[in-house]
C-alpha cells in the first residue's frame, strides 16, 4: 500500500498530475457541493409535491410539469422575460453605439462623459429600483412633478401602476442602470476598427448609415455578441429591480420567471412546483446560451 | 490621405452645427444619467412637507440631520460591517481558487483537463434561481444558516465558473518560454505558478477582484433567502427593509438610499479606471 | 436574557405605545430584555418561514392569522403550541373566543389574537356637512355619491391605493361587498372548499366592485399609489370617503382636526348588512425559542390589565380581551362609535376572506382583482381563476374548514 503510494510519487508524470489536480480540487469541491449537487436536487424536488416542511416529499413524477404547461402565469412571466430581453438588448446597444460613434474620434471632455455614463453601472440593481420607484412616484415623483410643472398634466401617469406601462417603465430603469456598460464595451471595440477602412469608405462616397452598416457594425461583431450575451443573461435572470419596484404587479403585468419562482417556493410554500419552475428557468437559460454559442461559432469564422 | 481634416474646413457652418449637435446629445445623456441622483440627494435633504410642497427644486433648508437620523434608525453601521465581513472572504476565496484552477486548466497536463473545464463552463449557464431552493435546505442541514457562511459559501461557488473561465483565458495567453525557463532553473509547478505566473497576473487579478467585489456587495436575492437575521443582514437587503418599512416617509427612505449609494460611488470616482476595467473585463476580453 | 420580537405595527402612535409597554415590562422584569425589530406584513411573509427554519427567527412574532400566514408556520411545526398556556393563564376566559378559533391550525392553538377589527365605510364629517350631503343608507346611494363628489371636485371620492401589498387593498373592498351580497353560510362553505367560487352569486359580487370603479369612486392612479399613501388622502381631507378596516383609526393623529364617521357598509339591495370581523394580527411564539417561559410571561403582559388602556387610548386598537368597560376612555368620537357598534351588533357577521384562505388563493385573488379594476379581466374570469386555486389547495389539504 505505502509502497505503491511511494511509487506513485516517484513517477514524475503521476506526480505532475497530482499537483495539477491539487490546483483544481478546491474549486471543484466548492462547485460540486454548492452548484452541481443543488441543481440535481432541484430536479429531484421538481418531481415531488412538498411544502418545505413535511418529513415526506411525495413523489409525483412529471405531474408538476404537466401543470406547468397549462399555467397561464408561467407563460405570461416568460413573455415578460422575452420582452425584457428584446428591449433590454436593443435599447442599450443602440444608445451605446450612437454615443460610441459620437465620441469615437475623441472629444474634449471624453473622460467626463465616460465617467458619467458608467456611473449607474456600479449601483446595485436594488438601488436602481429604489431610485426609479421614487422617480415614478405618481404624487410627488420627479417625473410627474416635472410634467405638471411644464403644464403637461395629461402625461403625468401612474407609471408603475399601469399594466401596459409598468414593464417598459422598469426596463427603462434597468437600461439607465447598464447602458453605460454597453457604451464602454462598444468604445473599446471601436478602438480596434481600422481607420483606413472608414476613410476608404468616405472616399467611395459612403454616407453615414452605409459606413455604420458596412464597416462599423461588422468590425464590432465580436463585441456586440459579448454584450448581447450579457443582456440575455440579465433578461433571463432579472429579479431584484422588479422585486423592489412592483413585486410583479400590477396584477401579473411585470412578473418574470424568477419572481414567480421565488413567490411560489418561498412565499406560498409550493416547493415542488417552485422547483419545476426553477428547472424551466434553467432550461431557458441553457437554450438561450446554446443558441448564442452556436451563432458565435458560425460568425467567428 | 483624404481624411476628415481636409474636408472639414470647406463647410465651417455645417461643422459647427454638427459639433454643437454632438455635444448637445452627449450632454443630454449625461443629464439623463445624473438627474435621478440629483433628486435622490434633494429628496433626502428635505422634510416630507417640503417634498409635498416643492418636489422638484433645491431643498429650502439643507437638512443634513436627515442622514444622521436615517443612519441611526436604519442600523446602517451594522449592515456595512456585515457586508464587509461577507464580501472580503468571498473575494479572497474566488480569486485564489480561480487562479489555481484557471492556471492548472490552462497550463498543466492532466487527464480530463478539457472535461473539467467544460464542466465548470456549464456552471456559467446555471442561473442562481435554478439552485436557490434546495440550497436553502443544504445550507440548513450542514448547519451554516444563521452564520455569515450561509452567504460566503454559495456566493463563492456561483462565482467560480466565471473566475476560472477568466483566469484560464488569461494564463493561456502568456508565452510558454517563460515557464520553460523557470523549469530549467529547477522550479516545480507550484513554484512556476507562484514566482513567474502570479506576478504577471496582477491586472487580471485586479479586474477579478473588482468584478467579484461588486457582485457580492450588490447581491440581493441570495442574502434575502439565506441571511435573514437582522444581525447578519448586509447593506443591500438592509436598505430594502429600511425603505419599505419607512414607505411613505420619502425623505427617510431616500436618505437611507443615499447612505448606501454614496460610498460605492465615491470609490468609483476615485478608482474609475479600475472599476471600468474590472466590470467590463469579461466582455472585452472574453 | 434577551427576547427577539418581530413586530408589524405601522402607525407612529402605536409604535410609541408598544415601546412604552415594553419599557414597563422590562422595568418589572429586570432580567428580561425585549429586542424589537419592525417589519411589514409583506416582509414577514417573505422571511418568516425560512428564517425560523434556519434558526434565525425571533422568539415571538406579531403576524397575521389564517392558513396563508400563521397557518403555514403552524402546520410546518415551527410554532409553539399554546394549549397549556391557554389553560395556565385562563386565556379562554380572558380573550374573545375568536382568538382561539382563528389561530387553531390542525387542531392546535398557536396564537393570541389582538386588534379586533371590523370593515366598513368611513366618511369625513366636515366635508359631508360643508357640502350638505347625507350619509348614504344604501350601497347604491354610496356609489351614486362618488359621482356627486367628483362633480364637486373631490378626487378621489374614495381613498385607496393598491400598488403594493400584492394589490390586496382593492380586494378588501370586495370582501365587504361579498359579505353584504352573499349569505355568510355560503361564503363559509366557499372558504372551506365546498362551494364553487365561480358560482353566479359570487361573480355578481365582483361585478359590484367593477361598478365602484366605473362610478369613478377610486383614484385614477390607485394602482400606482401605495396603500399608506392612498389612505392618507382620506386623513388629510382630500377624499371624503374610504372603505377600510377599523385598523386605520390609529392614523387619526392629534394634528388631524376633521371628524370622521364609521359605519358598516350600507346594505346592498337584496342583501343584508353584514359586519366583517377579524383579528388584525396575532402573537405567536416560535417553536424553537430558548426562553419559552419568559416569552410567555411577556405575551401575557401584552394582554394584561396594565397594557389594555395603552392599546385603547394610545394606539386606538381594540384588544381582543373580554369584559372591557370602554366608557371610561378618552378617545375620538369615531372610535367610541365603533366600540359601541361592536358591542351592540346583533346583525349577521361575515368573513374577511384572506385570513381564512390559503396563500396561493390569495395571491391569485389579489392579482386578478387588480386586473379586474384595470379592465383586463372580467368578473367571471377572476372567479374561474380563484376557484381553480381553491381546488388546488383542497387537493393538497391547505384550506381551512370552517363549516364544522
Amino acid at each position: 500500500m505505502f509502497e505503491s503510494i511511494r511509487q506513485f510519487f516517484a513517477d514524475r508524470k503521476l506526480r505532475d498530475y497530482a499537483t495539477a489536480y491539487a490546483f483544481v480540487i478546491p474549486a471543484l469541491a466548492m462547485y460540486v457541493i454548492f452548484v452541481v449537487y443543488p441543481f440535481f436536487y432541484t430536479i429531484y424536488l421538481s418531481l415531488t409535491k412538498w411544502d418545505g416542511a413535511k418529513p415526506v416529499k411525495e413523489f409525483v413524477g412529471l405531474l408538476n410539469y404537466q401543470q406547468l404547461v397549462a399555467d397561464s402565469r408561467l407563460w405570461s412571466a416568460l413573455s415578460h422575460n422575452f420582452i425584457w430581453i428584446v428591449l433590454g438588448t436593443v435599447a442599450p446597444v443602440a444608445i451605446g453605439l450612437f454615443l460610441g460613434v459620437l465620441l469615437w474620434r475623441g472629444v474634449r471632455g471624453m473622460v467626463f462623459f465616460r465617467t458619467v455614463y458608467f456611473l449607474p453601472v456600479v449601483l446595485a440593481p436594488v438601488a436602481v429600483g429604489i431610485i426609479w420607484k421614487w422617480m415614478y412616484n405618481p404624487q410627488f415623483g420627479p417625473i410627474n412633478s416635472t410634467l405638471r410643472a411644464v403644464g403637461l398634466d395629461v402625461l403625468a401617469k401612474g407609471w408603475l401602476g399601469d399594466p401596459y406601462l409598468a414593464l417598459p417603465a422598469i426596463i427603462l430603469a434597468g437600461v439607465w442602470g447598464y447602458f453605460g456598460f454597453c457604451f464602454v464595451v462598444i468604445m473599446a471595440g471601436l478602438q480596434n476598427i481600422d481607420m483606413e477602412q472608414i476613410d476608404a469608405a468616405l472616399v467611395d462616397g459612403a454616407n453615414g448609415a452605409q459606413r455604420l452598416w458596412y464597416v462599423i457594425i461588422p468590425g464590432l461583431r465580436h463585441v456586440l455578441t459579448m454584450i448581447t450575451t450579457f443582456t440575455l443573461i440579465l433578461g433571463v435572470n432579472v429579479f431584484d429591480i422588479i422585486w423592489i419596484t412592483t413585486r410583479g404587479g400590477p396584477g401579473r403585468a411585470t412578473h418574470v420567471i424568477a419572481t414567480y419562482t421565488y413567490n411560489t417556493a418561498f412565499r406560498e410554500s409550493y416547493v415542488g412546483y417552485g422547483s419545476a419552475l426553477a428547472i424551466v428557468m434553467g432550461l431557458v437559460s441553457l437554450v438561450v446560451s446554446f443558441i448564442f454559442i452556436s451563432i458565435r461559432e458560425r460568425g467567428g469564422d | 490621405m483624404a481624411n476628415a481634416m481636409t474636408i472639414r474646413p470647406r463647410r465651417p457652418m455645417g461643422f459647427w452645427i454638427a459639433k454643437g449637435a454632438q455635444y448637445g446629445i452627449l450632454i443630454l445623456f449625461a443629464v439623463f444619467v445624473l438627474m435621478p441622483f440629483m433628486w435622490v440627494v434633494f429628496t433626502a435633504l428635505k422634510s416630507n412637507l417640503e417634498i409635498a410642497q416643492e418636489p422638484l427644486g433645491l431643498p429650502p433648508n439643507w437638512r443634513f440631520e436627515n442622514l444622521a437620523q436615517a443612519w441611526n434608525q436604519g442600523k446602517f453601521s451594522r449592515y456595512f460591517v456585515n457586508s464587509v465581513i461577507v464580501t472580503v472572504p468571498i473575494v479572497m476565496l474566488v480569486v485564489s481558487l480561480s487562479c489555481l484552477a484557471g492556471y492548472a486548466l490552462a497550463r498543466l497536463r492532466m487527464p480530463g483537463r478539457m472535461l473539467i473545464f467544460y464542466f465548470f463552463l456549464v456552471g456559467l449557464m446555471v442561473p442562481f434561481t435554478a439552485i436557490m431552493i434546495p440550497l436553502f435546505y443544504i445550507l440548513r442541514d450542514i448547519g451554516v444558516l444563521g452564520t455569515y457562511w450561509a452567504m460566503i459559501l454559495p456566493q463563492t461557488a456561483i462565482s467560480l465558473p466565471f473566475g476560472i473561465f477568466f483566469m484560464r483565458a488569461f494564463f493561456s495567453g502568456l508565452p510558454y518560454d517563460l515557464t520553460d525557463a523557470a523549469k530549467i532553473d529547477g522550479c516545480n509547478d507550484f513554484g512556476v505558478f507562484r514566482r513567474v505566473m502570479l506576478p504577471l497576473a496582477g491586472p487580471a487579478i485586479a479586474a477579478l477582484i473588482v468584478f467579484n467585489f461588486m457582485g457580492s456587495w450588490n447581491a440581493f436575492l441570495l442574502p434575502l433567502i439565506y441571511l435573514q437575521s437582522d444581525k447578519l443582514r448586509p447593506v443591500m437587503t438592509g436598505m430594502m427593509f429600511f425603505t419599505t418599512r419607512w414607505g411613505p416617509d420619502y425623505s427617510m427612505s431616500m436618505a437611507g438610499t443615499l447612505i448606501v449609494m454614496a460610498p460605492i460611488m465615491a470609490v468609483y470616482l476615485v478608482f474609475q479606471r479600475q472599476f471600468i476595467q474590472g466590470l467590463t473585463a469579461g466582455a472585452v476580453r472574453g | 436574557m434577551e427576547i427577539l420580537y418581530w413586530d408589524q405595527v405601522s402607525g407612529d402612535e402605536a409604535q410609541a405605545v408598544i415601546e412604552t409597554i415594553i419599557a414597563n415590562f422590562e422595568e418589572a422584569h429586570p432580567n428580561i430584555k425585549i429586542n424589537r425589530e419592525v417589519y411589514t406584513l409583506e416582509q414577514l411573509t417573505d422571511i418568516s418561514r425560512t428564517a425560523i427554519e434556519a434558526g434565525e427567527g425571533p422568539d415571538i412574532m406579531y403576524y397575521d392569522s389564517g392558513p396563508a400566514y400563521g397557518g403555514i408556520l403552524g402546520n410546518a411545526g415551527l410554532l409553539l403550541s399554546l394549549e397549556e398556556a391557554y389553560a395556565a393563564y385562563n386565556w379562554d376566559e380572558r380573550l374573545v373566543s375568536v382568538s382561539r378559533d382563528w389561530t387553531t391550525y390542525g387542531g392546535t392553538v398557536y396564537g393570541v389574537g389582538h386588534e379586533f377589527e371590523a370593515q366598513g365605510l368611513y366618511w369625513n364629517k366636515r366635508i359631508f356637512a360643508d357640502e350638505g350631503i347625507e350619509v348614504p343608507s344604501t350601497f347604491e346611494e354610496m356609489v351614486a355619491l362618488c359621482g356627486t363628489f367628483r362633480e364637486l371636485g373631490y378626487d378621489p371620492p374614495m381613498a385607496a391605493g393598491w400598488a403594493d401589498w400584492g394589490g390586496f387593498p382593492i380586494s378588501h373592498n370586495w370582501y365587504n361587498v361579498l359579505a353584504n351580497s352573499v349569505p355568510s353560510d355560503t361564503v363559509a362553505a366557499a372558504i372551506s372548499g365546498e362551494y364553487p367560487w365561480n358560482s353566479p352569486d359570487i361573480v355578481a359580487s365582483l361585478d359590484l366592485v367593477v361598478g365602484l370603479v366605473e362610478a369613478g369612486c377610486y383614484d385614477e392612479q390607485g394602482s400606482a399609489t401605495s396603500f399608506l399613501d392612498g389612505n392618507a388622502k382620506f386623513y388629510t381631507g382630500q377624499a371624503p370617503m374610504m372603505l377600510m378596516s377599523t385598523w386605520a383609526m390609529q392614523f387619526f393623529t392629534d394634528e388631524i382636526t376633521d371628524e370622521f364617521g364609521f359605519m358598516i357598509l350600507p346594505p346592498i339591495e337584496g342583501g343584508e348588512q353584514t359586519m366583517i370581523q377579524l383579528m388584525g394580527a396575532v402573537w405567536y411564539i416560535i417553536g424553537d425559542t430558548e426562553h419559552p417561559e419568559e416569552t410567555l410571561t411577556f405575551l401575557n403582559y401584552l394582554v394584561s390589565d396594565e397594557a389594555i388602556p395603552l392599546w385603547i387610548e394610545g394606539a386606538k386598537l381594540l384588544p381582543g380581551v373580554t369584559g372591557v368597560d370602554f366608557s371610561g376612555y378618552d378617545v375620538r368620537p369615531v372610535y367610541s362609535d365603533f366600540l359601541n357598534l361592536v358591542s351592540g351588533w346583533d346583525g349577521p357577521v361575515g368573513y374577511h376572506i384572506d385570513v381564512l384562505t390559503p396563500a396561493n388563493f390569495n395571491t391569485t385573488l389579489w392579482e386578478s382583482n387588480v386586473e379586474l379594476a384595470a379592465g383586463r379581466l372580467t368578473s367571471q374570469e377572476v372567479a374561474d381563476r380563484i376557484n381553480a386555486e381553491m381546488e388546488r389547495a383542497v387537493e393538497d389539504g391547505r384550506h381551512a374548514d370552517i363549516t364544522g
